[in-house]
């Protein structure tokens, strides 16, 4: 019996031994009382709600028609409301007169602070060159907004100042629970700088300045967070520049936009706790100290259209299930361009140049990649396990142009280019140098191994795994008989071995797997001679 | 297989007397499928209450939007499904409250009257690997090894093609191997294969 039939036997015996026979019988009685008590919805209800679902092909279940004609209403008549309740809000701000804040004391107010104290909801502050060294603090909303040159209009964070509630650090501006617009400001504070709890306020213009408290490790630990957007706020920063800083860092629930903003010299995005989401678009990243931008936790988040480069770390990674449209991107120079760990993002026209490592690497996702250009990178699309769909990507002049592996089952269509005649030289390459060491170790091994088992079923795995991104690549139809002969090759060894694997002989598994190998050699060499006319 | 034909006819006119709007038609079909469901779901959620809490839900789910059922013959996938992903809902919302996954350990004193120490052993070990899977792929091993559906069943039921279904069979499969080599099958299981 082999391995993987008699896991699976010992596994099915196991769930049934450990899966409770019975249902308590309070559940069972809870159920039908309960059902006592309300009626089925009507059929035309039950259709929109519950989702489609086919058996054998044939729709079993709901009403795909219905569903998303509903939604789509649905979303209009929200969108009509959105559109009605801003116009309100924006007459509600009307306001009076600017309050003017000048340390030199021409203005109502000499400190930022007095101001906000003074301020009424929908009041607008404008603050004047100087440095005020203060921890302000905005708990309504207001306009805040600096009157000259934004470099000379510094807010600069007390080092024994007040600290957050929320990040527990001093900081130079703390909105709370706010739906303030603030501008033109420069925020100097190591590490932090701009604490956001809650509320959905505008940040443009803005110097962010953390005078190089920078962060190099793999994830910015929290100390570091520069600018930390928390407590379920969809704060918006645009145009504004961060530097020097550790993280921009989104936290618990919050979803932030982050828009058009350039960061340099070591800041970097990064989200720090489940249930946050993020737009992030048309940022400009460099240099950033660890990853440009890191992702976990379910999101939803959308990274359409920035430009990252010499990232020390990945351009961009996404991790721990995360719903992820990843869209535009250019990365370029970087340890590695877009990593996706146990997710399934839908990564779309990325740009993705001339990074040490991998452009794009896949670990056990079933999203999709689609329409992205990688070149220059050590290797181009790795799909390490899982079942993405891989459509329409051009990946030439990489190390590797397409890597299959550890078991992966991407659905990869003849829309994309891999330059098939790089990529297959550099396959049978990585191939016959993965083959070698188990033929040395067949020739020392002798009679007396008893591993050889393992190793087996190793090789079958592996033969199926090479014959998968065989098959996947974009190969001109004049080498489809070698193909077919190789792949074919391959599947025998693999029957053969798993018939062999059933045999009680340890000496016929030995036979097996040298007959085997032989075989595959001579494949190899077959469809080596094949490609060689094509690669000249 | 003429009980079997017999039960599927009975289970075909319970459902559309269900869909009429028989609530005693339903209780008999809570009745028939209630045991297996929570089996389900424990399975899944690694905790009885919160199982509970799924099947309840689930069977409620299933008696609102009964009328959604266009062929009956699909009604214990369609459960399956919705049990699942009840499943689901029950574990998300639990990682919403921050809580710590619970881990149900067997009661030794009530299975050691009637198992072997070896069976305790191997029962131990499974509910150590069970619980080590990712929730998706728990989903995967009970559809396909408690219920001993065929892939394409599980693939409708989760809404997933087959190729992922296979995939995850094949990367839980992979992880349990992984897991057995550091606490291997019980030799008397090992000694059939290579002798």
């Amino acid at each position: 019996m082999s391995d993987d039939i008699r896991l699976e036997r010992f596994f099915e015996d196991g769930l049934h031994d450990i899966a409770p026979s019975h249902a308590p019988d309070r559940l069972r009685t809870s159920i039908i009382s309960e059902t006592r008590a309300v009626r089925p919805r009507p059929r035309w209800l039950a259709l929109i709600k519950e989702p489609p679902m086919r058996t054998n092909s044939r729709l079993a279940v709901g009403s795909p028609t219905w569903r998303v004609a509903v939604i789509m209403a649905a979303t209009l008549l929200a969108a009509l409301m959105l559109a009605g309740a801003a116009f309100s809000g924006a007459q509600l701000l009307a306001k009076d007169g600017p309050i003017i804040v000048d340390r030199s004391g021409a203005g109502t107010y000499t400190t930022i602070s007095e101001a906000v104290a003074a301020a009424e909801e929908g009041d607008e502050i404008l603050v004047r060159p100087g440095t005020y060294t203060e921890a302000v603090e905005i708990d309504k909303t207001i306009t805040l907004r600096g009157d000259g040159p934004v470099e000379d209009i510094v807010i600069a964070a007390p080092e024994d100042g007040p600290r957050s509630a929320l990040a527990g650090r001093p900081y130079a501006l703390l909105l709370v629970e706010s739906n303030a617009q603030v501008s033109a400001l420069t925020l100097r504070g190591q590490p932090s700088q701009l604490h956001i709890d809650g509320g959905t306020p505008g940040l443009s213009g803005m110097i962010l300045d953390g005078t190089g408290d920078v962060y190099a490790g793999d994830s910015s630990p929290m100390p570091h967070d520069s600018v930390y957007f928390g407590n379920g706020t969809k704060a918006e920063l645009r145009d504004s520049e961060v530097i020097a800083s550790g993280s921009i860092a989104i936290h618990g629930f919050s979803e932030p936009v982050i828009v058009d903003n350039i960061l340099r010299d070591g800041t970097n995005i990064y989200v720090k706790a489940p249930g946050a989401g993020a737009l992030i678009t048309g940022n400009s990243i460099t240099d950033s100290a660890s990853r440009a931008i890191g992702i976990w936790g379910p999101g939803p988040f959308t990274i359409r259209g920035n430009t990252i480069e010499r990232a020390n770390g990945e351009g961009i990674g996404v991790n721990s299930a995360s719903i992820a449209h990843i869209e535009g991107n250019t990365i370029r120079d970087s340890q590695s361009g877009i990593s996706i760990s146990g997710s399934d993002p839908t990564v779309t026209a990325n740009v993705i140049t001339d990074n040490d490592t991998v452009g794009i690497i896949s670990f056990g996702g079933d999203g999709v990649i689609d329409d992205n250009a990688v070149s220059g990178n050590s290797s181009g699309i790795l799909i390490s396990g899982g079942s993405p769909v891989v459509s329409g990507n051009t990946a030439c002049d990489n190390g590797m142009n397409i890597t299959i592996s550890n078991g992966a089952t991407p659905d990869v269509d003849d829309t994309n280019d891999f330059c098939w005649d790089q990529t297959l030289t550099a396959v049978i390459a990585d191939y016959e140098e993965r083959l070698q060491p188990i033929l040395q170790a067949d020739a020392a091994a002798g009679d007396d191994s008893t591993a050889r088992g393992v190793v087996y079923l190793d090789q079958a795995d592996w033969a199926d795994e090479l014959a998968v991104a065989v098959e996947e690549l974009d190969l001109p139809s004049r080498y489809q008989a070698e193909v077919d002969e190789f792949v074919t090759a391959h599947h025998a060894y693999a029957e053969s071995m798993r018939a062999r694997s059933d045999s009680p002989s340890l000496g016929s598994l030995r036979e097996a797997s040298f007959e085997a190998l032989a075989l595959r050699q001579e494949t190899l060499k077959a469809l080596e001679t094949a490609v060689a006319p094509a690669t000249e | 297989m003429r009980r079997a034909e017999a039960v599927a006819r009975m289970t075909r006119e319970l459902v559309r007397r269900a869909i009429e709007g028989d609530r005693d038609a339903f209780s008999s079909l809570v009745d028939a499928s209630v045991d297996r469901l929570y089996a389900v779901a424990t399975l899944i959620l690694r905790d009885p209450d919160r199982a509970q809490d799924a099947v309840q839900e689930a069977l409620m789910s299933a008696w609102k939007d009964v009328r959604a059922l266009r062929d009956p013959d699909a009604w214990d996938a369609w459960l399956h499904r919705i049990t699942v992903w009840a499943c689901y809902r029950a574990a998300k919302k639990d990682r919403r409250r921050n809580r710590v996954e619970l881990r149900v350990v067997p009661d030794p004193a009530a299975s050691r009257t009637f198992d072997s120490a070896d069976a305790l052993a191997d029962r131990d070990l499974v509910e150590r690997q069970l619980n080590d899977l990712p929730l998706d792929h728990r989903a995967v091993i009970v559809l396909r090894f408690y219920l001993d559906l065929p892939l394409d069943e599980v693939g409708d039921i989760l809404d997933i093609p087959v190729g992922t279904v296979k995939s995850r069979l094949y990367r839980a499969l992979a992880s349990l191997r992984e897991s057995m080599a550091e606490s291997p099958i019980p030799v008397d299981d090992v000694k059939d294969g290579t002798a």
